[in-house]
């Protein structure tokens, strides 16, 4: 049997690559991809530790997570594609109206 | 008793004057002012008569202590600062401070009551013709009534307080009236430099009161005075102390050195403001207010000595002045100087009811004079150098008699009341054993002949200088201006009649000293208590007395045949001399230059000091309180530069903030 430990390695490191993509990339679509990352790498964990313990209710916790992310990201696809129309660019420095 | 009713009339009358006097007529206004004044002259020569009665036949009340030794009555009206017990007790005050609000009449405030009401009366009524075409009628005589309302709660006031309420009264009332026609600046520097001089004095004055009740226990004159002759005897420097911080307030308030430089200036205020305040009556208050308190002085013979001094130095020195001054009132002013400094020779040699019976006579003269001189301006169109006046005399014939009345007497001669007050001045202070006071005295006395001459020469005989427009309009006064001359001429004549020592007074007369022995009673207690090692003088005889009379009237004579010498007899010869003699003829008519030296000594550097605190104001603490505005203001900058706009960064907060707090929670 593999270690859990190995499965919250990959984890971290997955949760790491998706915030580093969320601040570092500047193309809107490619921060949704960082943070389905994110939430993915956090299922992993939640699924790790099901195992560890033997209960289902980490699997259950991880079908939930799916649900909210997958909401999540039509509702923000809706928002970019609705800026898009507007400004003809996904570059998410663009929208900075709310400076000083 | 309704004495404590007299310095409140004229009070009555300021308030109503100067509430309401602009919309009443000029007939209005006179009257409410001069009756005020007249009531209070009445009201003062009732109180002056029950005070010669008999005293304790008068019924007791409460608020009233008369003491029938002292020939005192003394009127509490209430509690103005409440200290422990709520009276002005001497000793259970626990150190807070009790002043009523009273009013004492005794012999010395009697004498002031009647010279400050009547000589007042005078010139109220010859203001009102003065003062006719002045659109600030009702101003002036409101200002008028409130110097006399104040003068008279001086003279009358129980507490030093309260005595230095009316102290401070008639200092405003001088400022106000000098500077009468404020918007000449001039004249309105001119009161502006009485007041403040004034105010020098004054520092002195509050000094000796802070000193005296927290020696004393308490602010009430006659307690004060009392505790002297029981219990203080010893304390010499403090009552030296007192008595020159007392004095620093009187040569402030009476012109003297140093002091005395606001009054030649003052000549800028209307005449008979100057005849009131600058001869007759505020110049006097420091006088007065020495008298009053004489046992401080008996007690402290170098005080007192200080005070003989400075008053013959003073003395000599404004009679120098006045010699050489062509402006009619600037001689006079001097010459009011010069003459307080008599006042203060007498009461610098213990002679204070001669220096009380000068401050008489001298109102009456001063007064003439001045009121004179008002004539004579008002006749010039406004002219006052005597230089462009001349044959005077054919055309003013009234106010001519009554000036040279006024001149002989403040010359001195027999039997005018100028030689009265003056002889006895000097004569005590040779007496007391002062004879260079008694050779300043003189000398000073010679000049004062010879400049109030110099002053009649040149105005009323001689051809006149004026122009031909100034000529046309020459007239004599009207009826107010001269019957007020004629009355002071008269008292100029008979006031001596008065008599001060026994070898004068006519039959039947009161003798003036003998009125105020109980005032002076207690300081000739004290000067025997203190006197008690040393041997009695012997009296002199009555031919040394003659021989100093005749010193006097010699002297008197001398200066009136001199001035007649150089302006009647050979005119061209005073403008020779003062060629030839060049800086010193330069120096007594700019007055020593005095005024100068102030102004480099003293004005420069304390402008200096001002306007650097000033920069400091304005460069430091207001530069803090705008720092304070700036700081938030740059703070503000600084923190706006955290609203970047960019979503990015604010989720790089988000994750250095968990990082943050990850860390915390792992190493904690």
């Amino acid at each position: 049997m593999v270690a859990t430990d190995y499965y919250l390695i990959v984890s971290a490191v997955l949760f790491t690559i998706g915030v580093l993509g969320v601040l570092v990339r500047r193309n809107a679509i490619v921060m949704f991809m960082s943070i389905e990352l994110m939430l993915n790498a956090v299922n992993l964990t939640l699924v790790a530790y099901a195992r560890q313990f033997g209960s289902v209710e980490g699997q259950v916790f991880v079908f939930f997570v799916m649900t909210v992310a997958a909401a999540e990201a039509a509702v923000g696809l809706a928002i970019i594609l609705a800026i898009f129309r507007k400004r003809r660019s996904t570059d998410v420095d663009d929208a900075s109206l709310m400076r000083w | 008793m309704w004495f404590w009713l007299i310095p409140l009339l004229p009070l009555a009358g300021a308030a109503i004057n100067g509430l309401v006097g602009k919309s009443l007529s000029r007939r209005a206004v006179q009257f409410v002012a001069c009756g005020a004044i007249f009531a209070a002259l009445l009201l003062s020569v009732a109180s002056v008569w029950t005070l010669t009665g008999d005293l304790d036949a008068i019924e007791a009340a409460p608020g009233l202590t008369i003491d029938a030794e002292a020939r005192s009555i003394e009127r509490t009206l209430g509690v103005w600062i409440p200290g422990a017990t709520g009276s002005d007790s001497l000793s259970a005050s626990d150190g807070a401070l009790d002043v009523t609000w009273g009013f004492t009449l005794d012999p010395l405030s009697a004498v002031m009551i009647l010279v400050i009401t009547g000589v007042g009366f005078l010139i109220h009524v010859y203001s009102i013709g003065y003062m006719h075409d002045d659109p600030g009628f009702a101003r002036y005589f409101t200002y008028l009534n409130l110097f006399t309302g104040m003068m008279l709660i001086l003279v009358l006031g129980s507490s030093f307080l309260v005595l230095f309420v009316g102290w401070e009264g008639v200092g405003l009332c001088s400022y106000l009236l000098i500077g009468f026609w404020y918007e000449d600046i001039a004249k309105a520097s001119a009161g502006m430099k009485a007041f403040l001089v004034n105010r020098i004095g004054d520092f002195g004055f509050m000094i000796a009161m802070l000193l005296i009740f927290t020696n004393f226990g308490t602010l009430n004159i006659s307690r004060v005075l009392g505790a002297i002759e029981t219990d203080f005897l010893t304390q010499t420097a403090l009552l030296t102390a007192i008595g020159l911080l007392l004095f620093v307030g009187a040569c402030g308030k009476s012109a003297q050195l140093p002091l005395y430089v606001w009054l030649p200036d003052a000549m800028a205020g209307p005449t008979p403001v100057s005849a009131l305040i600058h001869a007759a009556t505020m110049v006097t208050a420091g006088v007065y207010m020495v008298a009053r308190v004489s046992p401080i002085y008996v007690a402290a013979p170098s005080a007192m000595l200080t005070v003989g001094i400075v008053g013959a130095a003073t003395a000599l020195f404004a009679a120098t002045i006045g010699l050489a001054q062509k402006d009619i009132k600037k001689v006079l002013a001097y010459s009011t100087v010069s003459q307080l400094g008599y006042m203060f020779i007498g009461c610098g040699v213990g002679a204070f009811a001669a220096g009380v019976f000068h401050l008489m006579t001298h109102a009456f003269f001063k007064g003439l004079l001045f009121l004179g001189s008002g004539s004579v301006i008002h006749a010039m169109s406004g002219e006052q150098d005597m230089t462009k006046m001349g044959g005077l005399r054919k055309k003013l014939p009234v106010t001519f008699w009554t000036f040279l009345i006024g001149t002989i007497a403040i010359a001195g001669f027999v039997p005018f009341a100028g030689f009265f007050s003056k002889d006895e001045i000097l004569w005590q202070a040779w007496e007391s054993g002062h004879p260079w006071l008694w050779l300043v005295g003189t000398l000073a006395a010679l000049l004062t002949a010879f400049y109030m001459f110099r002053l009649v020469y040149l105005t009323f005989f001689g051809k006149s200088r004026a122009s031909e427009e100034v000529q046309s309009h020459i007239h004599e006064s009207p009826k107010t201006m001269t019957v007020p001359l004629m009355v002071l001429a008269v008292l100029s004549v008979i006031g001596g009649g008065i008599g001060l020592s026994p070898k004068f007074s006519l039959v039947g007369w009161p003798q003036f000293e003998h009125w105020l022995a109980p005032v002076f009673a207690p300081a000739a207690r004290i000067k025997e208590a203190l006197a008690h090692g040393a041997v009695h003088q012997a009296h002199p005889s009555a031919a040394t007395e003659w021989l100093f009379i005749g010193i006097a009237l010699a002297i008197a004579t001398l200066g009136t045949f001199l001035a007649y010498y150089f302006y009647r007899m050979r005119p061209e010869l005073p403008a020779r001399i003062a060629t030839r003699s060049g800086a010193l003829y330069r120096i007594l008519r700019d007055k020593y230059y005095v005024d100068e030296i102030y102004r480099v000594v003293f004005i420069h550097p304390l402008l200096g000091g001002a306007r650097r605190l000033d920069g400091f104001d304005k460069q430091v603490i207001d530069g803090t309180v705008n720092g304070a505005g700036i700081g938030a203001q740059v703070t503000g900058q600084i923190a706006k530069m955290f609203q970047t706009g960019y979503v990015r960064n604010y989720a790089l907060s988000f994750v250095l903030g968990v990082v943050f707090i990850l860390w915390y929670l792992m190493v904690r």
